[in-house]
């Protein structure tokens, strides 16, 4: 039971909430339900989860407002599961720190993939200077990024991208949070250059097309870095 | 020498001929000396050249006078009816200016410029019709007399001893693209006369013995072709400018004249324009408002005459200063003036005379380089002239009779005091009594109560008393010298309380503005504050108003709003949508329609004109100068204040949109979320379920079949949403800057489980732009185009998709070498719920008409034809703004 990982459900509807746990447990999850957001914040704060799925339509407060308040002292996985399914919507919770974003009604194997990929987290810089997925390998210490054992050179954007899309492997980064980390607050708006660096960077260091994309597009939403073991 | 500088005169004229461009309205004048030498004649010889070649004319106006060539000519040309006007039981014919302007053609001919319009029509003089069909771009031949012109009509009253009252202003003759001189010498238009060729009418006689005299007519002659040939050369100047070519003339030459508020100043201004025509320079008309007093007759006269010098081209300088000679220098350095005009002094008033000399001589010794011209005004003519005589307002005899009683009344105390005070302190008393008279009445009744004093107090008290005798020299100089200082007391104070007469009136102007800008703009409702408004008016200028507003069509209102105190009569409508239209004040003391019984002024604001303010004074009354200003101050401040309160429902209504938008999307999304959360709950139920039962092989078939029907539903339900959001207006493109091929593959992903038993080739261009497109809104249509495609293809075959972007535009191709679309379906294909006679079970019908959907929401199309090869074709297009990735500015 100890090395079980928790998992908190904070949804109003009591079916969803009840089918989950099945499919949860079933899983190897511990499952805690929190009906609204207010009580699941306080499960948060005294369960310590391994991973959150948090509904946006609560009754008391709404997701992203519960988000806001989470990441205040927490950085626990976060995976949004709602009906709501416009691009903005979507943008708007990533931005708010949720790590990934699954529509109602869902598929439960896909659903079960990106948990563990969420949870999976890549420790900061600070901790790890060391990257490697597939065949991409990035020396935080030295900048030095090598696909197949073969140095590539990269501009000081393109590398900036990259360290972004790393430190987050497996998680949507948002077109805003990249524009913001690589080129300051202002940015936000200039999107264009974001376009012209990611398409330098999948030339320099993904293969050919064809295969499967190691940093992959998220329609209307930004990208994400598939870590080498989901390919 | 350049082949530039080597052409003749009339190879540049023939230059300026071609260089014009062709589409714009062309103004041709015939000009003759006098009536008689075939203007008319030659007007339609043209018309039916240009006929004959095709254009479209018609004939406006034309006068017969029973001439048979005329009528002979008049026959072949269309011609817009002439309209018939009832005046005081005389039917009258004019031109019909409305089914010219309606008829549209190209070019109208129009005989005699100078004819006077049938009262109550639209503008009095012919001219003005003319202008407004010229603005109308419709191109315009007339006729017109030397004699008629603005600037001649001096000189031809010399020489002819007739006034002539029809003018044209020489602005008019300006605007003409060309003068065609019709010349005929005095002798053969002498034996036209005889011949009977010449229509004089009943003043056959008359006119025969005096205008058509020979030396008249050679003066005449004279006068037509020195004006056509300066016409000539001043193009022929034009042109050579033009081409950077030096020439004879002087340059910058530049004439100034100085106008004064008299009516003499009229023909100096004409001969100044005459001057300034023959030198080809420009001109400045100056006045200079000094201390003499401008009571509203002479501000009248000053109106007129500096609306003369516009008339004839001139250019308006006021200014105003003590001492005019300075002042004028000063101006005409400023202006580069080279030769400077001014009246010779009138002898009217000997004061007045010697002023005059003393500034022009002053003008004169400090002119330096400027020449000065000082010119003869002739009088007699423009005083026969003027329309209105204005006589200066006399004071009532009642301010003499309160002099006189006045002077009685000092007189008796005077008679009292001098045995205590002595007859010194007496005048003393009389003086008060002119300056208190001074401050409350007219110049005269104060002058003469002066000067009743002055003798009053020598014929009184001056010893020896009772005879106008003086014996001392001190008695002497003290009588001279009270009659002076009584007299100049009298004056200044006469002159201080004109001027406060005048800030007063300014006052009162300001305050009726700010009134009604006050009780108007603060109205909590509109139709309170224009009642308000129209009340307001009413009372400043004691008239009838009423208010015409625009109608939301942006067409004039047939009612008056029902703050207005009068309804307008049919006819009175038309006057205000005149004004309307062409955004400028008609009806009474306008040039447009001035028989109207209204004055109507458009209430012009910022972006459009709101309406029209009707003002309808008493029959006899007149609106003077700074009435008329402060009306149309009035139109103003109405028209923005209807267009605030304009803008203010606009943006309500753009509120109350914005409010049901976001209560559609409100509940669009609670229907979604209640139809959603049941199917999600399902599906994750059979999800345990089927973990549950892995091991029953029969359980987990039945469970599998559920979940393809779930599925199945899932999607019908997005489907049903998408085509609600769609329909309910709430799909809006985000645009955003995407790459072709994310889009493609995008969308290959959506529908890979479709495309599974297919086979999938894409043709995309190398290096495609990007492309500002709703990436998801794209990226769904493309994928729904797919599973269609799919549906219909046998297994193994193949479906291609191409991309590309040119002109402007994103072009996405689907093709499939499936059955294709029967002949009859592919008008309906995009219809909401239409399905194939042919179709498989399991579609909804709503996936091609969510693609029309989304693809009109990005404001392109979608349409769909079968391949001569066979199989059928989708092919997106949608209008995109491009950007290649080299003309992105990187900055590392």
């Amino acid at each position: 039971m100890s090395n079980k990982a928790t998992a908190i459900v904070i949804d109003d509807e009591g079916q969803i909430r009840k089918l989950l746990r099945v499919v949860l447990e079933e899983s190897g999850y511990h499952v805690v339900e929190a009906e609204t957001g207010k009580s699941g914040l306080v499960d948060i704060a005294t369960r310590q989860p391994d991973v959150v799925l948090l509904d946006l339509g609560l009754p008391d407060m709404d997701g992203v407002a519960v988000l806001k308040r989470l990441r205040e002292w927490s950085h626990v996985p976060v995976l949004i599961l709602s009906v709501r399914e416009s691009a903005g919507q979507k943008v708007a919770a990533l931005d708010a720190g949720a790590d990934d974003y699954v529509t109602k009604p869902f598929d439960t194997t896909e659903l079960l993939a990106r948990l563990r990929a969420i949870q999976r987290r890549v420790p900061d810089a600070a901790e790890k200077a060391y990257f490697q997925t597939g065949q991409l390998a990035i020396d935080f210490s030295s900048r030095s990024v090598t696909v197949n054992g073969r140095e590539v050179k990269l501009t000081a954007t393109e590398y900036g991208l990259l360290r972004v899309l790393a430190l987050n492997a497996g998680k949507v980064v948002t077109h805003s949070h990249l524009l913001r980390a690589v080129w300051g607050p202002n940015a936000t708006e200039q999107s264009q250059y974001l376009r012209v660096y990611m398409n330098h960077l999948r030339k320099k260091i993904e293969l050919p097309r064809g295969k499967q994309r190691l940093l992959k597009t998220e329609s209307g939403i930004g990208y994400r870095l598939v870590p080498g073991d989901e390919n | 020498m350049t082949e530039e500088e080597s052409k003749s005169p009339d190879a540049l004229l023939a230059d300026l001929r071609v260089d014009e461009p062709p589409r714009q309205a062309r103004f041709k004048i015939f000009l003759g000396m006098c009536p008689g030498v075939g203007k008319t004649y030659a007007m339609l010889r043209s018309a039916h050249q240009l006929l004959s070649e095709g254009v479209k004319v018609v004939v406006g106006a034309a006068e017969t006078h029973g001439r048979d060539e005329i009528v002979a000519l008049l026959e072949g040309l269309p011609s817009v009816p002439l309209r018939s006007v009832e005046y005081q039981g005389i039917t009258l014919h004019e031109m019909d200016l409305d089914s010219i302007l309606a008829a549209r053609p190209e070019i109208v001919l129009v005989d005699e410029l100078a004819h006077t319009n049938a009262p109550e029509s639209r503008h009095p003089k012919r001219y003005q019709d003319v202008l407004e069909l010229l603005d109308a771009s419709i191109s315009v031949y007339s006729t017109l007399n030397v004699q008629h012109i603005e600037s001649r009509l001096d000189v031809v009253r010399q020489i002819t001893g007739v006034t002539v009252t029809e003018a044209v202003p020489d602005s008019v003759l300006d605007r003409a693209d060309e003068i065609q001189l019709i010349d005929l010498t005095p002798e053969e238009l002498r034996q036209r006369l005889k011949e009977g060729k010449v229509y004089l009418g009943d003043r056959a006689q008359l006119a025969g013995q005096r205008f058509f005299r020979h030396q008249n007519l050679t003066a005449l002659r004279e006068m037509s072709l020195r004006l056509t040939a300066e016409r000539a050369d001043q193009e022929v100047r034009e042109a050579m400018r033009e081409r950077h070519i030096s020439g004879p003339w002087k340059a910058g030459e530049r004439l100034m004249l100085a106008v004064s508020d008299r009516s003499d100043s009229e023909s100096l201004i004409r001969w100044t324009r005459r001057i300034a025509g023959e030198l080809g320079c420009p001109w400045i008309a100056v006045h200079v408002e000094s201390d003499d007093t401008a009571d509203s007759r002479t501000m009248d006269q000053l109106t007129r005459n500096l609306s003369l010098v516009r008339q004839l081209g001139g250019e308006v300088v006021m200014t105003s200063g003590r001492n005019v000679s300075e002042v004028l220098l000063r101006i005409a350095h400023e202006q580069n003036v080279t030769q400077i005009v001014v009246g010779k002094p009138q002898t009217a008033s000997w004061w007045r005379w010697l002023k005059g000399w003393w500034r022009i001589n002053r003008l004169i010794r400090r002119s330096g380089p400027i020449d000065v011209y000082v010119v003869q005004a002739d009088r007699t003519i423009t005083a026969s002239k003027k329309p209105v005589q204005f006589k200066k307002a006399r004071p009532p005899l009642y301010e003499f009779v309160i002099a006189g009683l006045g002077v009685a009344s000092v007189t008796a105390i005077a008679l009292m005091l001098e045995p205590v005070t002595g007859y010194l302190a007496v005048a003393l008393l009389y003086l008060l009594l002119v300056v208190v008279l001074g401050a409350q009445l007219s110049l005269g009744p104060v002058f003469s109560a002066a000067a009743l004093s002055a003798l009053l107090w020598n014929f009184l008290f001056i010893p020896p008393h009772f005879t106008f005798y003086i014996g001392k020299v001190h008695d002497a100089m003290m009588f001279a010298m009270f009659f002076i200082v009584a007299l100049a007391m009298g004056h200044l104070t006469g002159r201080l309380r004109t001027s406060e007469l005048a800030e007063r009136k300014r006052e009162q102007r300001t305050a009726a503005l700010y009134e009604l800008a006050h009780q108007a703009a603060f109205a909590p409702e509109l139709d309170a504050g224009l009642r308000a408004a129209v009340a307001h008016i009413e009372s400043i200028v004691e008239a009838k108003a009423a208010l015409l507003l625009r109608l939301p069509d942006h067409t004039l209102a047939k009612t008056a709003h029902p703050a207005s105190s009068f309804n307008l009569s049919e006819k009175e409508q038309s006057v205000a949508a005149w004004a309307f239209s062409r955004r400028l004040p008609a009806g009474r003391f306008t040039d447009t329609l001035p028989d109207s019984a209204a004055l109507y002024l458009p209430l012009q604001a910022r972006t459009a004109v709101m309406g029209v303010l009707c003002v309808m004074p008493a029959k006899d009354r007149a609106f003077d100068t700074s009435e008329r200003e402060l009306l149309e101050a009035f139109a103003v401040l109405i028209g923005l204040l209807l267009e605030k309160d304009h803008i203010a429902a606009a943006l309500q209504r753009a509120e109350i949109l914005e409010t049901s938008e976001h209560l559609r999307r409100g509940i669009l999304d609670t229907v979604s979320h209640e139809l959603k959360t049941p199917l999600a709950a399902v599906q994750a139920g059979l999800s345990a379920l089927e973990q549950q039962t892995k091991n029953d092989h029969a359980q987990n078939e039945t469970v599998g079949e559920i979940k393809i029907a779930v599925r199945r539903l899932s999607r019908v339900i997005s489907n049903l949403l998408e085509m609600t959001r769609i329909e309910a207006g709430v799909v809006q493109a985000k645009l955003d800057w995407s790459d072709v091929d994310e889009v493609v593959e995008g969308a290959t992903e959506l529908a890979a489980d479709a495309l599974s038993k297919c086979k999938l080739t894409v043709h995309i261009r190398e290096n495609l732009p990007m492309v500002k497109i709703d990436h998801l809104l794209i990226e769904q249509s493309l994928a729904n185009l797919l599973v269609n495609a799919a549906s219909w293809s046998g297994p193994g075959t193949t479906i291609s998709v191409s991309a590309d972007v040119s002109g402007g535009e994103l072009q996405l191709i689907v093709s499939d070498q499936g059955p294709g679309i029967p002949h009859a379906e592919i008008a309906h294909i995009f219809e909401k719920f239409y399905r194939g006679a042919n179709a498989r079970p399991g579609g909804t019908g709503l996936g091609l008409s969510i693609v029309d959907g989304f693809v009109r929401a990005h404001g392109g199309s979608v349409r769909a034809a079968n391949r001569p090869e066979g199989g059928a074709e989708f092919q997106i297009r949608l209008p995109v703004e491009t950007l290649n990735e080299a003309d992105v500015e990187l900055n590392d």
